[in-house]
């Protein structure tokens, strides 16, 4: 119990004069009376009793110093610490990231006791309190915002669930300090194990920290990466011991589902360790898998596999439509995970039909386009016009040869990135009308380079032809055809990078036939999307699963064609430090855990107000209690 | 100041006492005796035995049936009336001028007043005597209607004395007092005491020393209406006007109620005392009207017919 006025109990000198002033009330009245015959025995009889009948005389002396000690006592302002909010308004940042999914070998998530935490803050709301619920994952989100309704507080307590991710703390801090914003004496709770980053800004009002988690004995996969060499594939995968102890470990690794190699691995406490193997050609899914082997507890299983994808990336089918062309064929034979096929005009269409599958990518080098749409994406040098007697809208018309074909205008595009077009010479161009697609690069009488996309396949054309400029020869060539060829033939899923975190969002680009897309999770269930029509990439966000994602697309025969795979890891050594902090760190101030959970300051004024309130109502009553039931005093 | 109009006297004056166990006029009266005596009231025939007075032979009864018959007439005698007014400085209160009705002296004074003129007017001995614990003034014996308005003037006179006199402190001891006129009493009758009881010593002396001497005693037991419901509050130092005696009380409803019940249980114990004695005892309370206790109260006890 504080005070939060003390000099207000000097107030309570004036218990002094109320006591003088009752002894000077209690000398007695004289009353003259015919005979005192009766009152003398009735006296002798009470003076039995009386202590009591000198207590009874002082009760209201005392009522009188009871209102007055609660008066002063109340205007002192008395507080008491208890556990809960303390009254006005509270945030509490509920940490949600994937340490929180540790154990701390009680069975229970420490997300349980986080959320256990929160809910006596919830039950300890009383009147006016306001809790505004943050839960801190990948993405903040406020779960319920300045409420006083514990039932509406517990449902969306309910709903929370940790994630296989670390938490955005930063958004969370410009989510509770924008929460803040209006609330008188606002007071935030941060429920967590610890693990925030460095630099935190610090926020507004008093911060409290209510610690969760015990132990600290962890193991984990820190990173994992592939790549491939000469003849196969080279693996290192990085385990670490963030716990306190020094670890024994067993480092298994499976190779499309076949035991290939277990390691032991010996770390100190906060020690790594780099295994490497070199895979044969041919490995598809490898997947490294830590174990302690002392018997010691690992706490977070989350981080003790990983996954990696061998030649996911298939190899993509280029066909070269045209006479032959040295520039481009040197071009796709350096660019790995290409495959250029040759065709002369007249044997394209038996090429197609040979290969089965569609080409990624069709590069029409100087050749006339065929009739009708497209078959796929496509690079066009050189272009020509379609036969005379076709009937479909032909996707460009050439007029024309330009012969000034200085570049004016270069467009600000990605695809032009680090290009530089001033120092390009080119004999002549042809004159092109192609509406549907969007100049990039221009002449004084038009058009050097276009893309676009037209019936779902991506188009680029150059409208000279390479032979007739020194573009070939140039640093920029193969920059540029780098970045055009990358825009058209993407791949099957964008950003399948080999370090996808659990909740990333990954882009799917389906080419123009599919209609439907299925991504089959790590745990067998299935996500599904219509695609048909689509032109922008389709983007998947459910990806808090660790292990292997496979994409396949449906046609309209309703035929399956696989569209590759991605893994998603959890590398993250903050969350993977699972032992508990006992400070945060916010700005210059640090935050002690409070262990005895949030406690707040509850005055005790409006109670000792009320009470003083009762007792004077009591000396009302018994002063004019005879006045109730009797006329009032009559003097004689 | 006149106790009584002429309204009330005449009223008065159709009344009559009556004892029970006081016998034994001196004098003839008015007042039919149980005792055969030589008046004229005729009341019965008895058998002539030998010695019997032949003046009272009924001489026709005996020529027409030749045997003697005494003929009996009812006796008349009179009644000796003692009034005792307690005049202590208790019983002169309310003190007020405004509450002069409820005044005890003057109620006992008028009830006196009313109790003798009822027997003088019936023809008994009246003895008025007025006492405290340091002066006794007596008025009588005297007999006859003609002394009733004496009797008053005596009365008033002492009822204007006392407020000359103030309040001297005039302090009874009930129970010397009545002990005292016992002694002295030369013809027992019918004897009224108009007291308030407020005494020291025990008044059951006196009463039962009265009873030996012969007396038939009615005790009206007079009360101002706030000694019967005192309506005090506060702490206070009561003061007895008449001794002087000073008690600390701080009233409350409880205290009141307690009173209020000792008061009570005083009346009820005086009450069973005098039952058994054939003493007549009646509490009067100043608020009630004097001419009711006498009609009503008075009546019931059989004193008064």
């Amino acid at each position: 119990m504080s005070l939060f006025a003390p000099a207000a109990l000097a107030l309570g000198l004036l218990a002094l004069p109320i006591v003088l002033l009752y002894m000077l009330r209690l000398r007695r009245r004289e009353q003259t009376v015919s005979s005192t015959y009766l009152w003398r025995t009735l006296v002798q009889d009470r003076a039995a009793n009386a202590p009591w009948q000198r207590l009874r005389r002082n009760l209201l002396l005392l009522l009188q110093l009871l209102i007055l000690a609660a008066l002063v006592l109340a205007l002192a302002r008395p507080a008491l610490r208890l556990p809960g909010l303390g009254g006005g308004s509270v945030i509490v940042l509920l940490d949600a990231s994937a340490s929180m999914l540790a154990t701390d070998g009680d069975g229970g998530a420490r997300f349980d006791d986080a959320r256990a935490a929160a809910d006596r803050l919830i039950g300890g709301l009383s009147g006016d309190d306001r809790l505004t619920l943050i839960r801190v994952g990948r993405t903040p989100a406020v779960l319920a915002a300045a409420s006083a309704d514990r039932a509406a507080l517990r449902r969306a307590l309910a709903t929370a669930a940790p994630e296989n991710a670390a938490a955005d703390w930063p958004a969370a801090f410009a989510l509770a300090a924008g929460s803040i914003q209006g609330l008188s004496d606002p007071r935030i709770a941060i429920i967590s194990d610890g693990g925030l980053p460095e630099g935190l800004p610090p926020l507004p009002g008093e911060v409290s920290f209510v610690p969760v988690g015990r132990a600290g004995d962890n193991l984990t996969i820190a990173a994992q990466a592939a790549r491939p060499a000469a003849n196969g594939a080279d693996l290192l995968v990085v385990v670490e011991n963030p716990g306190p102890a020094a670890r024994s470990a067993l480092l298994s690794l499976t190779v499309d589902g076949a035991l290939t190699d277990s390691r032991r691995v010996e770390l100190a406490a906060g020690g790594q360790s780099a295994q490497s193997w070199t895979l044969p050609a041919g490995a598809g899914v490898v997947e490294a898998r830590l174990e302690p082997r002392d018997g010691a507890p690992d706490y977070l299983p989350l981080d003790d596999r990983a996954w990696s994808l061998l030649g996911a990336d298939d190899e993509r089918r280029v066909l070269l439509i045209g006479e032959g062309n040295l520039f481009l064929e040197r071009f796709f034979a350096v660019l790995p995970g290409y495959e250029l096929f040759r065709a002369a005009p007249e044997e394209a269409e038996q090429v197609a039909a040979e290969a089965g599958e569609p080409f990624d990518l069709t590069i029409y080098d100087g050749v006339p386009l065929p009739d009708g749409p497209l078959p796929g994406n496509a690079l066009i040098f050189n272009p020509q016009n379609p036969p005379a007697d076709g009937d479909g809208e032909p996707l460009l018309t050439v007029t024309g040869v330009l012969s000034d074909t200085t570049a004016v205008r270069v467009a600000a595009d990605p695809l032009l990135e680090n290009v530089d077009w001033r120092a390009l010479s080119l004999a002549e161009a042809q004159r092109v009308d192609a509406p549907a697609l969007t100049p990039l690069v221009e002449a004084e009488a038009g058009p050097l380079l276009l893309t676009g996309e037209v019936d779902g396949r991506r188009v680029a054309v150059f409208t000279f032809d390479l032979r007739a400029s020194d573009l070939p020869l140039q640093i920029a060539f193969p920059v540029i055809m780098a970045n055009i060829t990358a825009w058209l033939s993407p791949g099957r899923v964008i950003a399948a990078d080999d370090n996808l975190q659990p909740g990333a969002t990954v882009s799917l680009l389906p080419d123009g036939r599919a209609t439907r897309a299925v991504v089959t999770l790590p745990d067998g269930s299935v996500w599904e999307q219509d695609v048909a029509g689509a032109t922008a990439p389709l983007l998947f966000d459910q990806t808090q699963q660790t292990g292997i994602y496979r994409l396949a697309f449906l046609d309209d025969a309703g035929q399956s064609r696989p569209g590759g795979a991605f893994a998603v890891n959890f590398f993250d050594a903050t969350e993977s430090r699972i032992q508990p902090a006992t400070s945060l760190r916010l700005g210059q101030a640090e935050v002690a855990a409070d262990d005895a959970g949030l406690a707040g300051w509850r005055e005790l004024w409006p109670w000792l107000l009320a009470g003083g309130l009762v007792v004077l109502l009591i000396e009302w009553w018994m002063t004019y209690r005879r006045a109730l039931r009797r006329p009032l005093f009559r003097t004689r | 100041m006149r106790l009584f109009d002429d309204a009330t006297l005449r009223t008065l004056e159709r009344l009559s006492l009556w004892a029970e166990s006081v016998r034994v006029g001196v004098m003839k009266g008015d007042r039919r005796s149980r005792r055969r005596g030589a008046s004229i009231e005729f009341a019965d025939y008895r058998d002539y035995t030998q010695g019997d007075d032949l003046r009272r032979l009924d001489w026709n009864v005996f020529a027409r049936l030749e045997r003697p018959f005494i003929k009996l007439t009812e006796e008349q005698e009179d009644l000796a009336v003692h009034l005792l007014i307690d005049t202590s400085a208790s019983m002169d209160w309310p003190a007020d001028e405004g509450d002069a009705a409820e005044n005890k002296l003057l109620y006992s004074l008028r009830l006196a007043g009313a109790l003798g003129t009822i027997a003088l007017t019936s023809g008994d001995l009246v003895q008025t005597t007025l006492f405290d614990a340091t002066a006794q003034s007596s008025w009588g014996p005297f007999r006859g209607r003609a002394n009733g308005w004496p009797l008053l003037q005596f009365l008033e006179a002492h009822y204007a004395a006392r407020t000359r006199d103030g309040q001297a402190n005039r302090a009874t001891v009930l129970d010397l007092a009545l002990r005292r006129y016992a002694q002295r009493a030369r013809r027992p009758g019918l004897l009224f005491l108009l007291s308030d009881l407020f005494s020291p010593g025990d008044v059951r002396d006196g009463l039962t020393a009265l009873l030996a001497r012969g007396y038939e005693v009615v005790v009206l037991h007079v009360l101002s209406p706030d000694e019967a419901a005192p309506e005090l509050a506060g702490d206070l130092r009561l003061i007895d006007v008449e001794t002087g005696e000073a008690a600390e009380v701080s009233p409350d409803p409880a205290l009141l109620d307690e009173y209020a019940a000792r008061l009570a249980a005083w009346q009820e114990e005086l009450r069973r005392f005098c039952g058994p004695r054939g003493i007549h005892y009646a509490a009067v309370v100043t608020d009630q009207p004097w001419d009711a206790l006498i009609r009503g109260a008075l009546r019931q006890q059989g004193v008064i017919r």
